[in-house]
């Protein structure tokens, strides 16, 4: 720091040596007194290479025509010139460039201002530059006027863009500038006439090549920008954005009208109908000549059931309970069953973390080797687990998760209750977005407003399954979606997110106690530090005597010559020390030194036992200690009022356009209906707008919401939703492949409360689910075509789209993982908590110290989650993920077959084998009792055969290795249990 | 195999004529069953097949030499007289600065340049080795870039923009285009072993593209492939016996399983794993390399080595026919020099050159440099003006990058920059242009390599917004196929 301040006050003197010892003079003149200022302090930002806002410094022509947000400087007045404002604030230059204004400095800005900013700017202009614009009045400006004119003419311009006359044509349209001096392809003018996109296409007049190329010349070679008289934009305060209107055409879109539930169709074949929703997919299925396909086994329902709810294999126990259980309704109390579970929460919980973009950690998070916690953010995961377990209806759940700070009053309590902790915590959904903003480099408006589009873009495909993002930068192309409606939702966040006032993560966060709390338990630390530094001193003092007389002793078996001299160098800090000094401690400090060990054996009767009071006392004093702990929560609450927010053209700060207040989407909304009124029901110092948003959501008249989450139950249950594309609703996703079915659902959903666990029930009791996965295409040759003069299910509907069987579904990559961690025996079963870090190996590996946590606690990274997991396709977070991706790759099977995590859960299989069994029990039992463990079955006698036939081979390949023979058969064994682990059968659910 | 994109997948045909369709697209599969009226979709591919380019290729390969840190161009290729002649004055515009400690007072380059070769180029004396190939370069003096900060001009030079969240340029192309040897990834990444780049597996992360697409590390240091080879306690041939095994029970899994294609080509991957584990350390074996390769490649020097090694194996891989390899340089921002340009820049330069000017060599002599593009670009180049004393600060407005082979015209300097060297202004060639180009050399059309994803189709260069053109002037054919 101090090196760095040097290094600025010679550079102002050699680079600017005029300015350190300028006068502040009567009269300044801006080229004399003002420019070397703004070139100093300002050039940055406001030089010719980026004039940012559109703002250019560099002469007081360009100084006068101010921003794109309009003037700057108004010549004599102080209280109307913006410049003077930020200047005089010290607003201006940003801190983060570490540039400061002298008094003096400031104060020659005042009085050029006060006293009529005056210039010595010749009003001649350079003869390059008079020719330049008499070649537009003769060659552009005729094109320009022809070709453009009835749009971009002076009166009321399409876009504020008027391209008929040079000084105009320079102030650009309300986006900011068309043309960039010297630079064609960087100019919009010509980006828009080359791809014709300029006329619009329909019209007759577009501009030939010959024309372009000369308007693309006289851009490219000439001066005229800087020299321009061009008059500073008015302000756009009173802009102001009216709600979009939206046609009833595009309401019609399938999507955006509320759900309304169709009467259950007639099927032929009632006997297959256990559910409505059978009645929907049988319906269509006889309409093509199809049926269900007959219903799966016991055990693969066993075990489909178990994945889906739990994310985990059966247990024995559970199998052989299920499968000895003989009541008729057998199959819906193992389902309740496992409802019950708390593993379904996991489960559960994790593909809401899924959708919501949940990571563990702050920041970028790029740095394999490390990570950046982002304190207490665990909680919010936990929230999600016990909220899935709980079954809180969905209504509920979405409400607090968006406005959940907005439902109790915790800002006045004196003691935050469980209800209040709970729902400050789900307002973690909203929170640890990518945002940058943490490093000062990157807490720009534009690196704000990126962590509020990331936002935008969660919110919107979780909740509405849609995909905003288009309209960030203009409407949207294919969905009814204005731009306007982007900032207007944008808008609903920011007065917690506040663009202007923004909070970086690192102080966005709450504590778990309340203010009054805090301060009590403050009090409390410091009595209890006290109290233990008394016992602490007490202690000591109890063993000084001891510890005096014990050094003592020892110092006496120092040779006398060195003694005193020891003495000495022992009383002087290490530091200070001089060579003889160190030289004598480092060979005597360790003889003289005495241990606590030393003085408590010395001790007398009486010290021992005080001592060990004291001992006690000062452990009780720590245990208390520990207790008195404050943690975070990544919460979000409003910081204030929501600011004035305006639509930015193209997503750039650079260029704001007119101020949108908080709305909703208005194709989503009843006519008239889209502007946000604050919710009534908000407790506290707050907005209300995100409550507002939540109940707008949640109404039972939301064309969406209650679809997106049944089709995403759907999806997780059947491997595809009904409607392909989750988080994509619109007119560019998929259409749903049973929209009655999938109307039918959502309205029943918001009928029967928004639980989902009934759902589940309904969903899996269904005889779609039950059907057994298998094609039938015995009797067919393998494309499946038609050959008995039937045509098979396959030939007619070879995706499976109208679901005449189960899908066949990989496990994902936390079910694989957690499968091989149960089937081993190590599991750890503990529920919540700290996430669980991983090991970085320089090689790029993520590993875990102990293989035994489900896959849910692990540490939650943007691109480097555990290995294992990524290989298996667990996404790389940039905003979210609506849909797992699923490749099968060579890596993943050099995974299975070689990776330490799997060679070390078959030794354990193997070992939990040979536990249960016995050692010296028959080679076959082990080996059934094998399958049965990683399988829940019992294997055929062939399959036991070939099982003995592998580990005869793998012996003899170990005998010849030279093994000893018992270690052999084990080791075979694990082998043997290995390969069981990467069988097909035990990464794929029928 | 079957390929999910991890967010929604759809498809759109007519794409830029408003006409609008819809396919649900899982991978490979069209699933266009009794429901769906539209026409088919664009195709995803599933696997690293060798695919049909859109046009004749010029190049096949593609050797990606990523100097991060921001290489000062100035200091290198883009000799300024003018700030010798005005050292210690103001640059009188001004330049827009990343990083605190910035003086506007021009900064005159302490190394010497000199100018090669038959096209005259001018290299500094911080790379010796480059400058004795330089008619084999073609360099492109009027880059520019988006943004000024580190990990954002990286995306940008990689993935046409400056957030996380697009696939790589190296992604896409193994996407458009497979590749040729199945025993090996399609994208290798050549790390230094010590340690990552700023940005780490973000620099080679598929993003939306399906994750085989993403460049797979080879490690130059141990085993190339985490959990290539079985642990050293199991007897040879016991992994073949546990493999045959496993095909056992596959198969048997199948029988009960027809027409599952999924299965199948999960028990054909273990297959192409057995394959992998034979393949992978015998490319990356430099044993059987001459004495004399060796030395080119400066292997023989503890300095020069580490790096050296790394282009020898991205030479080799190309050869067993990979199609897209990067290599980074030494953990960290080597070319990041905000303190002393000279001293700084001599570290790395000296690190880095040789390889660099080796590859070319070699591949030149083993006749491969035709068919395959090697590239050395940083994310952005540096100011005239001083940081600290003796350095300089980040610039994206101007840097230099070169070429060579896969038809680029060699011997070529292209592009100029103002006379401070501080903004690109004659034949200016953005990322996205740059990435255009490269595209077609491949015999790819970057406007048709395209993704569907959340209702748009996406490119590697997202035509709309970037404005990408092949910029055909650095050719060696200067028809072009647009």
């Amino acid at each position: 720091m101090t090196k760095y301040l040097v290094i600025v006050i010679v550079a102002i003197i050699t680079a600017n040596g005029a300015i350190a010892s300028a006068e502040v003079v009567e009269q300044p003149v801006f080229e004399k007194d003002v420019l070397p200022i703004f070139t100093r302090y300002c050039f940055n930002c406001h030089g010719k290479s980026s004039p940012q806002l559109g703002l250019d410094l560099r002469s007081a022509r360009l100084t006068m025509r101010g921003s794109q947000n309009g003037a700057v400087l108004v010549k004599g007045s102080l209280e109307e010139s913006l410049l003077w404002k930020k200047v005089s604030t010290r607003e201006m230059p940003p801190k983060i460039f570490k540039l400061r204004l002298s008094d003096d400095e400031i104060e020659t800005v005042r009085r050029w201002i006060e006293t009529g900013a005056a210039s010595e700017e010749s009003t001649e202009l350079p003869e390059d530059v008079q020719l330049h614009f008499a070649r537009f009045e003769k060659e552009i400006q005729p094109i320009l006027t022809e070709r453009c004119s009835a749009c971009h003419g002076e009166d009321e311009p399409d876009a504020a863009l008027d391209l008929t006359s040079l000084e105009s044509l320079v102030r650009g349209s309300n986006s900011g500038p068309v043309i960039v001096e010297g630079f064609s392809e960087k100019s919009i003018l010509i980006r828009k006439v080359a791809s014709h996109a300029m006329p619009p296409p329909d019209s007759d007049d577009p501009l030939t090549a010959a024309e372009i190329q000369t308007i693309t010349r006289w851009i490219d070679n000439g001066r005229f920008a800087d020299f321009v008289d061009v008059k500073p934009r008015p302000s756009q305060s009173a802009d102001s954005a009216e709600a979009p209107t939206i046609s009833d055409e595009d309401r019609q879109f399938w999507a955006f009208q509320k759900p309304i539930a169709a009467p259950l169709p007639e099927v032929k074949d009632k006997q297959r109908v256990r559910t409505p929703i059978d009645q929907f997919i049988l319906a269509k299925l006889e309409s093509r000549g199809l049926t269900f396909s007959p219903d799966a086994s016991k055990l693969t329902l066993l075990r489909r059931a178990c994945f889906d709810l739990t994310g985990l294999p059966p247990t024995p126990a559970q199998t052989r309970e299920f499968l000895d259980d003989e009541r008729p309704d057998a199959y819906e109390l193992l389902i309740d069953r496992l409802l019950a579970s708390p593993h379904y929460g996991e489960r559960w919980g994790r593909h809401w973390l899924d959708v919501v973009g949940y990571v563990d950690t702050a920041g970028k998070d790029f740095n394999p080797t490390k990570a950046t916690l982002s304190d207490g953010y665990w909680r919010y995961r936990d929230y999600v687990v016990k909220a899935t377990n709980q079954d809180i209806p969905w209504d509920r759940f979405l409400v607090q998760q968006i406005a959940g700070d907005e439902l109790v009053d915790w800002r006045n309590a004196e003691k935050y209750t469980p209800e209040i902790l709970e729902l400050l915590t789900a307002t973690g959904y909203l929170r640890n977005v990518l945002d940058a903003t943490d490093e000062d480099i990157s807490n720009l408006p534009f690196d704000r407003y990126e962590a509020l589009f990331m936002l935008m873009e969660r919110v919107s495909s979780s909740t509405l399954g849609m995909t905003l993002a288009c309209a960030r930068c203009h409407d949207h192309k294919f969905d009814p979606i204005p731009q306007a409606d982007y900032y207007r939702f944008l808008s609903l966040f920011t007065s917690a997110y506040n663009p202007t006032e923004w909070l970086p993560p690192k102080k966005r966060h709450l504590y778990d106690v309340s203010k009054t709390e805090q301060a009590e338990i403050e009090r409390k630390k410091k009595e209890a530090n006290a109290t233990l530094s008394t016992l602490k001193k007490q202690l000591k003092e109890l063993r000084a005597p001891y510890r005096e007389r014990l050094r003592e002793e020892k110092l006496n078996q120092i040779p006398e010559a060195d003694r005193a001299e020891v003495e000495a160098a022992l009383a002087t800090a290490a530091k200070k020390r001089d060579k003889n000094q160190k030289e004598l401690a480092s060979k005597y400090e360790k003889t003289v030194s005495v241990t606590d060990a030393q003085v408590d054996a010395a001790l007398s009767e009486a010290d021992r036992m005080a001592r060990d009071t004291l001992q006690e006392q000062i452990r009780e004093g720590q245990a208390v200690l520990d207790t008195l702990r404050i943690e975070k929560i990544q919460a979000l609450w409003d910081v204030g009022e929501a600011p004035t927010i305006r639509l930015l053209h193209r997503g750039d700060v650079e260029f704001a356009g007119p101020i949108v207040s908080p709305g909703f989407l208005t194709v989503l909304s009843e006519p008239g209906k889209s502007t946000a009124v604050p919710s009534t029901t908000a407790v506290g110092k707050t907005t209300g707008l995100r409550l507002a948003f939540a109940e707008w959501l949640t109404s039972p008249d939301h064309p969406l919401t209650a679809r997106v989450i049944v089709n995403r139950l759907w999806q997780h249950h059947f491997g595809k939703g009904i409607v392909a594309t989750p988080g994509n609703f619109g007119i560019s996703g998929a259409r749903p492949t049973h929209p009655e079915l999938l109307d039918w659902l959502a309205v029943e959903f918001m009928r029967q409360g928004w639980s989902a666990k009934r759902f589940h029930k309904m969903m899996m009791t269904s005889t779609v689910y039950r059907q057994m996965s298998k094609r039938e295409v015995e009797e067919n040759d393998e494309q499946g075509s038609q050959i008995a003069g039937q045509p098979s299910p396959t030939a007619i509907d070879r995706d499976n789209r109208l679901l005449w069987r189960m899908n066949l579904r990989r496990l994902d990559a936390e079910a694989l993982r957690d499968s091989v961690i149960a089937v081993s025996g190590q599991g750890d079963y503990t529920l919540g908590g700290p996430p669980v870090l991983l090991k970085a190996a320089s090689s790029g590996l993520q590993t875990v110290a102990a293989d035994k946590r489900r896959s849910i606690y692990l540490i939650a990274r943007r691109t480097n989650p555990l290995t294992f997991l990524r290989v298996f396709d667990f996404p790389i977070i940039d905003v979210n993920c609506t849909r797992r991706s699923e490749s099968a790759t060579p890596l993943q099977s050099l995974t299975m077959i070689n990776s330490e995590f799997l060679i070390a859960s078959a030794d354990h299989l193997a070992q939990r084998v040979e536990e249960t069994v016995g050692n010296d029990a028959p080679l076959a039992q082990k080996i059934e009792k094998a399958y049965w463990f990683a399988l829940s079955r019992s294997p055929s006698h062939s399959e036991v055969e070939a099982a003995q036939e592998h580990l005869q081979h793998l012996n003899q390949l170990y005998e010849t290795s030279g093994a000893a023979p018992e270690d052999m058969t084990k080791k075979s064994f694990a082998q043997f249990v290995h390969m069981l682990l990467c069988s097909n059968e035990f990464l794929y659910i029928d | 195999m079957m390929q999910f994109s991890r967010r929604e997948m759809l498809s759109l045909s007519g794409f830029g004529l408003g006409q609008l369709a819809v396919a649900d697209l899982l991978g490979g599969k069209q699933l266009l069953g009794a429901e769906s009226s539209e026409p088919a979709g664009l195709p995803i591919h599933g696997n690293l097949h060798a695919r049909k380019t859109h046009f004749p290729a010029g190049a096949k390969a593609v050797i990606q030499l990523i100097q991060n840190g921001g290489p000062s161009q100035m200091d290198l290729f883009d000799p300024k007289p003018l700030l010798t002649q005005m050292a210690g004055k103001p640059h009188p515009d001004g330049v827009e600065i990343h990083q605190p400690n910035n003086v506007n007072s021009l900064l005159p380059s302490p190394l010497k340049f000199q100018k090669y070769g038959e096209c005259g180029m001018d290299v500094s004396e911080a790379l010796p080795h480059v400058s004795s190939v330089v008619d084999d370069l073609c360099f492109v003096r009027s880059m520019h870039s988006e943004h000024n900060n580190h990990l954002e001009g990286l995306n940008m030079l990689l993935t046409c923009k400056i957030f996380p969240g697009r696939p790589v340029m190296g992604a896409w192309i193994s996407y458009a285009l497979g590749t040729e040897n199945q025993n090996l990834p399609a994208y290798v990444v050549l790390r230094d072993p010590d340690g990552y780049t700023i940005g780490g597996k973000q620099l080679w992360a598929n993003a939306f593209l399906p994750a085989l697409y993403q460049g797979v590390e080879f490690s130059t240091r141990g085993a190339p492939i985490h959990h290539l080879n079985p642990p050293p306690s199991l007897p040879p041939g016991a992994q073949r016996a546990n493999l045959d095994f496993l095909n056992q029970l596959n198969a048997r899994h199948l029988s009960n399983r027809p027409g599952e294609s999924e299965l199948e080509s999960r028990i054909e991957n273990f297959e192409l794993a057995a394959r992998m584990q034979l393949e992978a350390p015998s490319v990356l074996d430099l044993a059987g390399e001459t004495q004399e390769t060796q030395k080119l490649y400066g292997l023989d020097n503890p300095t020069t080595a580490k790096y050296g090694t790394r282009c020898l194996m991205a030479r080799r891989l190309v050869e067993s026919g990979v199609r897209f390899v990067q290599v980074t340089t030494s953990p960290g921002q080597p070319w990041d020099h905000h303190n002393d340009i000279g001293k700084g820049m001599k570290n790395i330069a000296t690190a880095t050159d040789q390889g660099a000017a080796a590859l070319i060599k070699d591949l030149k002599q083993r006749g491969l440099l035709d068919s395959t593009i090697v590239m050395w670009a940083g994310e952005f180049g540096r100011l005239p003006t001083t940081q600290n004393g003796k350095g300089r600060d980040h610039n994206r407005n101007a840097f230099t990058l070169w070429f060579a082979g896969g038809g680029f015209q060699p011997g070529l300097i292209y592009g100029e920059t103002d006379e401070f060297g501080y903004k690109s202004i004659v034949n200016r060639v953005s990322v996205p242009d740059m990435i255009a180009t490269v595209c077609h050399q491949l015999g790819l059309d970057h406007q048709r390599v395209q993704f569907p994803l959340g209702g748009r189709v996406e490119t590697p260069t997202n035509v709309t917004v970037s404005g990408a053109k092949v910029v055909g002037d650095l050719l060696s054919n200067k028809v072009y196929c647009s």
